[in-house]
């Protein structure tokens, strides 16, 4: 498969602190790639590198196989990075309308009417873009994003401040995309829930590294049972199973969760925590969501 | 470059810097000429005072010299013997750069160019295009309406009111320039106002002045942007044109490259 997008040692330092380092990164061609990582792990300032506004400290970024340097794809990328970029004293139109004539598309007009209609901006009129809600500018920065039909979009959560129905629409447009005209997309979201809907592959970054790449078909076969404890104590009902039942791997969930993913019976876990004196609340089997799997490579889960 | 020209020309439409900027211009072009025409008649001034208006010799003064001048001279003394322009073109030229940045649409713009170069080139042509006709506007509307103003005659000859179009129009590219520089520096409009304010009316020529007069250097503030704006004469001086014209173009150059440097060095977002 051929690949859209590629970094190789991406490196990015602010006064000698590493945002992004040393990411090595394959965007498959016509898949949409879910990016997810913690505030902070690196996600903007990648799609800041792989759009050209930032450049990296060191590594190489190649787009559609060319390297970012040599800049003859611009505009086959739309790009939709933190806020939207708007001239908050210009109408939606007019914004959509600078756009056009910077990409220098042919028919300019019908073009922008296209993409406000599909992102259900077309009865804006002249509202200053300063006066729309936080979710309106989100859709108009998709807008601009979908001009000139890009081969490769760089979303940086574009379904922050939209309502579910915009969610939804945001999701249906983008399937939409990739399905009529293979359209790579990089996507990055905080609502894990909703990226598993429509990602067909996955990219998970931590402190500025890539932690893993993963198709969504592998995904969900890694996603394991387990069984899940409430306890007083978890950290106490941790070392205990340690120390009796040789179990290791295990995690402790913010809110005093005991998750053991090693093959073990829940009857023998409860016996050797009450034997130690720990009392059980509640013990069962529970399939991992892809969310907890998100989460526990993301590193936000606490591991004892 | 063409494109970012066109989406650059767009925007000042849209926006109406051109027309906030005429009307600015020419509303205190106007404003001094309804005082000094108002100051011309003793009449008038009687009754101006005796409503309780204070004018004082200075004003009476003005008043007289202003009975004498041609529309050429007037227009001198309103645009070019202040550097009233220069401030106002690069107060607009900065607030207009600024606003990539703080809009964040540098984004979309850098994303879609790929390279620094086409933006640098295409803004100067828009900035190039606004200077021309902002001044075109500034010297066409009087004269348009010159048989109906109080002046005895219009004032010199076509090469006189050509010199002052031409160079004012270099001196205002030039500091256009100079403000997109420093809005990749400044990057936000409030703060970028206040600079382009500060080198509009001459703040770091002085300066240069001074340290020149300090340093007994030979006085290089004729090769600065404002001290070519100051050199702006109402007769036609072909060896002060030319030194206007080469020292703007000097700068526009410089400006451009720096401009450039800056792109290149600095993370656009």
């Amino acid at each position: 498969m051929q690949t859209a997008v590629r970094t190789l040692g991406l490196c990015k330092s602010y006064r000698g602190k590493a945002a992004v380092d040393h990411l090595d990164m394959q965007v498959p061609q016509g898949e949409i790639y879910g990016f997810i990582g913690a505030n902070g792990a690196g996600k903007s300032t990648t799609f800041k590198m792989l759009a050209g506004l930032s450049n990296p400290t060191a590594g190489q970024i190649e787009i559609f196989g060319q390297p970012l340097e040599q800049g003859t794809f611009g505009r086959r990328v739309g790009i939709l990075i933190e806020d939207a970029g708007l001239y908050g004293s210009l109408s939606a139109r007019d914004n959509c309308l600078l756009k056009a004539k910077l990409l220098g598309l042919d028919d300019e007009k019908s073009a922008v009417d296209r993409v406000l209609a599909q992102v259900g901006l077309e009865k804006m009129g002249k509202k200053a873009a300063k006066r729309f809600s936080m979710g309106q500018r989100r859709r108009l920065g998709l807008a601009l994003a979908l001009l000139g039909d890009p081969d490769l979009l760089l979303l940086d959560e574009p379904s922050n401040g939209l309502d579910p129905e915009g969610i939804r629409d945001v999701r249906l447009l983008l399937q939409q995309l990739q399905a009529e005209r293979g359209v790579t997309i990089l996507v990055s979201s905080h609502i894990l829930g909703e990226l598993e809907k429509f990602a067909t592959c996955y990219g998970i970054i931590r402190e500025g590294r890539m932690v893993q790449q993963i198709t969504a078909a592998e995904l969900s076969a890694q996603c394991r049972d387990y069984i899940a404890l409430q306890t007083p104590d978890p950290h106490r009902a941790a070392a205990l199973l340690e120390e009796k039942l040789n179990l290791h791997d295990y995690t402790v969930r913010p809110e005093g969760e005991l998750r053991i993913y090693d093959a073990a019976d829940p009857a023998r876990i409860n016996a050797v925590l009450l034997e130690g004196g720990a009392a059980v609340r509640s013990i069962g089997i529970h399939r991992q969501e892809l969310e907890d799997y998100f989460l526990q490579m993301m590193g936000v889960d606490d591991h004892v | 470059m063409f494109e970012v020209f066109r989406m650059d020309r767009y925007r000042m439409q849209r926006q109406k810097y051109l027309l906030t900027a005429v009307l600015l211009g020419l509303g205190l072009i106007a404003l001094g000429y309804v005082f000094l025409t108002l100051l011309s008649d003793q009449e008038t001034v009687n009754a101006m005072q005796a409503q309780g208006a204070e004018i004082t010799a200075e004003d009476m003064a003005d008043a007289t010299v202003f009975a004498g001048y041609t529309l050429l001279e007037y227009m001198y003394q309103m645009l070019f013997a202040g550097g009233f322009w220069v401030s106002l073109i690069a107060v607009f030229g900065g607030v207009f750069c600024a606003e990539d940045y703080t809009s964040g649409a540098v984004k979309n713009i850098f994303s879609t160019l790929g390279c620094h170069w086409p933006y640098v080139v295409g803004r100067a042509l828009c900035l190039l295009v606004y200077n021309a006709l902002l001044m075109a506007t500034y010297l066409l509307i009087p004269l348009a309406l010159s048989p109906v103003l109080v002046f005895g005659s219009v004032g010199g000859n076509l090469m006189g009111w050509l010199q002052m179009y031409l160079s004012a129009c270099l001196a205002g590219w030039a500091m256009s320039m100079c403000s997109m520089f420093l809005s990749t520096l400044v990057r936000r409009e409030g703060w970028m106002a206040l600079v382009a304010l500060c080198v509009g009316t001459g703040v770091p020529a002085l300066m240069l002045g001074f340290a020149c007069q300090l340093l007994h250097l030979p006085d290089l503030t004729r090769f600065t942007i404002c001290g070519c704006g100051r050199m702006i004469t109402p007769d036609f001086q072909p060896m002060t044109y030319l030194h206007i014209a080469v020292v703007c173009l000097a700068w526009v150059v410089v400006y451009g490259l720096l401009t450039d440097l800056s792109l290149r060095k600095r993370d656009q977002a």
